[in-house]
């Protein structure tokens, strides 16, 4: 009850209080003579919440700069020494790699899986559509742990003679007459990286498919029936009509995925802790930060991510501007 | 254009700002200061699950009833994190019991730990606790914590009925052990259970392991060398006791499920073959702690289910006797006032334990703890079996620092049962990521 009353009072103390602080700033920037109130208000009412941002979002991330040329409990400075060790550090390279596969395959086929329901889904009747994408969508509401979780019971394989296979895979693997296999440890040609990537991509491709949905029933029925009348089959319609009319949004999904991918950890945390070479760089940051307890090493760990997705901004800030633009 | 230019200066002027402010944190004061006045109460939290703390609460209420000092124990789910965050973030526990020794001394470098010299008789708690489990919380002569556990690791559970039924003898030796293991695969059972599965933790059971044959093979002086790192970690010595480890865990029919098997099945559910009918292996070796982890009804009746030994030492050419391999949980102080300086000396003293071994499941790390206490047959027991040990060494993973204790050492050894690595690139590798 009395977390409640906080909660409300907090609620109550913290919305009022902007508001009676842009009150009375607007009332003090009011009284200025004419051509200095115009010139100050904007920065009266942008101020807090720069400040706001500067205080939650760039003071740490130059706080973990300053960190990354420090020792392990942030008191000597290093200079570049921790980069240098995890450059050297076999399992960070590997990490590197597997992110970038993660990058690759992962945001492409979550695209291509939701695009192909998407197109599918709209030739079925309405109320059938809605439940074919309801179905598909319904993952999206499960975290990744729960997720994980799930798929556990289709990775998991007993080895013991006579123990009963309670994994999907492993119970239709060995139903056919094959040997129980290790699944998640499978890590020639990566095969248990992208058996990982499956359960990203189930859990995303409900969210391409609904805004690739929206996007295909956008394109106008007269430039179909254009291309029709000129003689194209579905197929170069498909890709010479529809793919070019939807292309923003395919990009949108692209990147949304992509900076999720970018983050990927609880996945892998969940399934296989890093072993077997599926070591993603967020997992090894999580290992330097509280298990190891070498803060340099982490605080490092984080500015290679933050590099690392620097380019995805720009160019999604760049295409924003443009989108803006054309408008 | 002049806009965006007066703008840019301001970010820059912000930055640079920031930049001034945001420096190292300093050096912390040593020693533990002055003890401030108690508030009555003391919080306490640690890594013993709920349902193990059960004796421990008991005893915290005796003695709030003799003090008056509320304490509390709450157990965390997730300690190391926890810990690490509350200390960094300036609101530590009064007390926190440690799983891992290495996470004390990580605490001591920073300055968080207090040395119990100042606060506690330390001469009192050498003189009762058994021999070498201090050393492992001890920096520059000042010893930073009180071991409130024990956890011996050298048990082998076997199931008595079906074990003595076949013949089979309790080994003696490590020649014994070879030659029980031996015997049983060609009556066309299997001989071990053995599952290392433990989430993002994956790869202690093996590590246990590979300590145990180290301690056997090598003897104490070099294991101490090894974990202390005057040895490198691919010295022959360790990697002999790795290949050792690879021949009963690698050898056909040795391990139920074989190695792919052993490193996909939870530690706490590979005990249960064990007490099945008929037994699906005849022997586990596994801490105390692992009774809990078998069914109701084996529990309800342990001495006629399963029976116990200490995994046989006197290994030709190598150490004559035989070591128990232990680890415990050892209570730091973080706050110095005089509440927590009394519970700190409650918990050093050789009494402490009484309802907690009432409990059951629990052992006393004090060599003076009265073993009457102990309610149950198999307590008493296994207490009579580590009192009888040659020497005592404590969990050399948990020794080690955390990037090899709970990194590398886990993960190589992973990937060496999985057959990814032999044991020489496996040792080269953690010896590479030792960071002193």
């Amino acid at each position: 009850m009395i977390k409640i009353l906080n909660a409300a009072l907090a609620i109550v103390a913290g919305v009022g209080g902007m508001l009676a602080l842009f009150w009375i700033l607007n009332l003090l920037v009011e009284r200025l003579p004419g051509r200095w109130e115009e010139r100050i208000k904007p920065y009266v009412f942008i101020g807090p919440a720069i400040a706001i941002v500067g205080l939650f979002l760039v003071y740490p991330a130059v706080q973990t700069v300053i960190f990354s040329f420090a020792d392990k409990n942030s008191q000597k400075w290093v200079g570049f020494e921790n980069y240098t060790a995890l450059w050297d550090d076999e399992n960070f390279r590997a990490a590197l790699v597997n992110n970038l596969l993660w990058i690759l395959v992962v945001p492409a086929a979550s695209v291509l899986v939701g695009l192909l329901i998407a197109v599918l889904a709209d030739r079925l009747r309405p109320g059938n559509e809605k439940i074919a994408k309801s179905v598909i969508f319904m993952p999206m509401a499960i975290s990744f742990v729960g997720a994980s979780t799930i798929w556990r019971f289709i990775y998991d394989t007993r080895f013991a003679e006579g123990d009963e296979q309670i994994g999907l895979l492993s119970a239709i693997t060995t139903g056919l007459g094959f040997d129980p296999v290790a699944w998640l440890r499978l890590d020639s040609w990566n095969v248990n990286d992208f058996l990982l990537m499956v359960i990203m991509i189930w859990l995303q491709a409900g969210f391409a498919m609904v805004l690739l949905s929206a996007a295909v029933k956008g394109v106008p029925d007269d430039t179909l029936e254009a291309a029709r009348i000129d003689g194209a089959n579905e197929l170069q319609i498909f890709f010479r009509v529809v793919v070019p009319q939807i292309w923003p949004t395919v990009i949108v999904v692209f990147t949304t995925v992509l900076i999720l991918v970018m983050k990927v950890f609880d996945i892998v945390y969940v399934m296989t802790g890093g072993n077997a070479d599926t070591d993603v760089v967020a997992n090894i940051f999580v290992e330097e930060m509280i298990e190891f307890g070498d803060d340099g090493r982490a605080a490092a760990v984080v500015v290679v991510l933050m590099i690392a997705v620097i380019p995805v901004m720009i160019y999604q800030v760049r295409r924003f501007r443009m989108q803006e633009a054309g408008r | 254009m002049a806009r965006r230019r007066r703008s840019a200066i301001a970010l820059a002027g912000i930055t640079t700002t920031i930049l001034f402010t945001g420096c190292l944190a300093g050096e912390d004061d040593e020693g533990a200061g002055e003890t401030e006045d108690g508030d009555g109460s003391v919080e306490i939290i640690g890594a013993i699950p709920e349902e193990e703390a059960v004796g421990l609460v008991k005893e915290l209420e005796a003695f709030t009833e003799d003090t008056g000092i509320e304490v509390s124990y709450t157990a965390s789910t997730d300690f190391t994190t926890e810990i690490r965050t509350r200390v960094s973030g300036g609101d530590p526990p009064d007390i926190a019991l440690f799983p891992q020794p290495g996470l004390v001394t990580d605490l001591v470098d920073t300055g968080d730990a207090l040395p119990l010299n100042d606060l506690i008789d330390t001469d009192d708690l050498e003189g009762h606790i058994v021999p070498g489990f201090l050393d492992s919380v001890t920096v520059d002569d000042e010893v930073y914590a009180v071991p409130v556990r024990m956890a011996a690791k050298s048990l082998v559970w076997y199931p008595v009925p079906e074990f003595e039924e076949a013949g089979y003898q309790v080994p003696e030796t490590w020649a014994d052990l070879e030659a029980l293991q031996e015997q049983m695969r060609s009556d066309g059972e299997t001989p071990w259970c053995l599952g290392a599965e433990s989430g993002a933790d994956t790869g202690w059971v093996y590590t246990d392991w590979v300590e145990e044959i180290m301690l056997r093979t090598a003897g104490p002086d070099v294991y101490d060398d090894w974990t202390s790192h005057e040895i490198p970690f691919d010295d022959d010595a360790v990697v002999e006791a790795v290949e050792q480890f690879g021949e009963i865990v690698h050898t056909e029919g040795n391990v139920r499920g074989g190695p792919d098997g052993s490193l996909n099945t939870p530690f706490g559910e590979s005990v249960l073959p064990l007490v099945e009918d008929p037994p699906g292996c005849f022997m586990h070796r596994q801490a105390n702690f692992i009774t809990t982890f078998m069914p109701e009804d084996v529990q309800a009746d342990l001495p006629a289910n399963v029976g116990v030994f200490v995994l046989p030492g006197d290994v030709e050419g190598g150490f004559e006797g035989t070591p128990v391999l232990g680890g415990g949980d050892l209570a730091a102080a973080l706050v110095n006032d005089s509440d927590v300086v009394e519970v700190m000396e409650f918990l050093a003293s050789s009494d402490f334990g009484a309802e907690w071994a009432a409990e059951g499941g629990w052992l006393s790390p004090s060599v003076e703890f009265d073993t009457s206490n102990y309610a149950t047959e198999i307590d008493q027991q296994i207490a009579e079996l580590v009192s009888q040990a040659d020497v005592f060494r404590f969990d050399g993973s948990d020794l080690m620092p955390a990037a090899v204790g709970a990194g590398t050492f886990w993960d190589e050894m992973v990937a060496f049962v999985g057959g990814e690595q032999d044991a020489g690139d496996a040792a080269t590798a953690i010896e590479e990521s030792w960071r002193d």
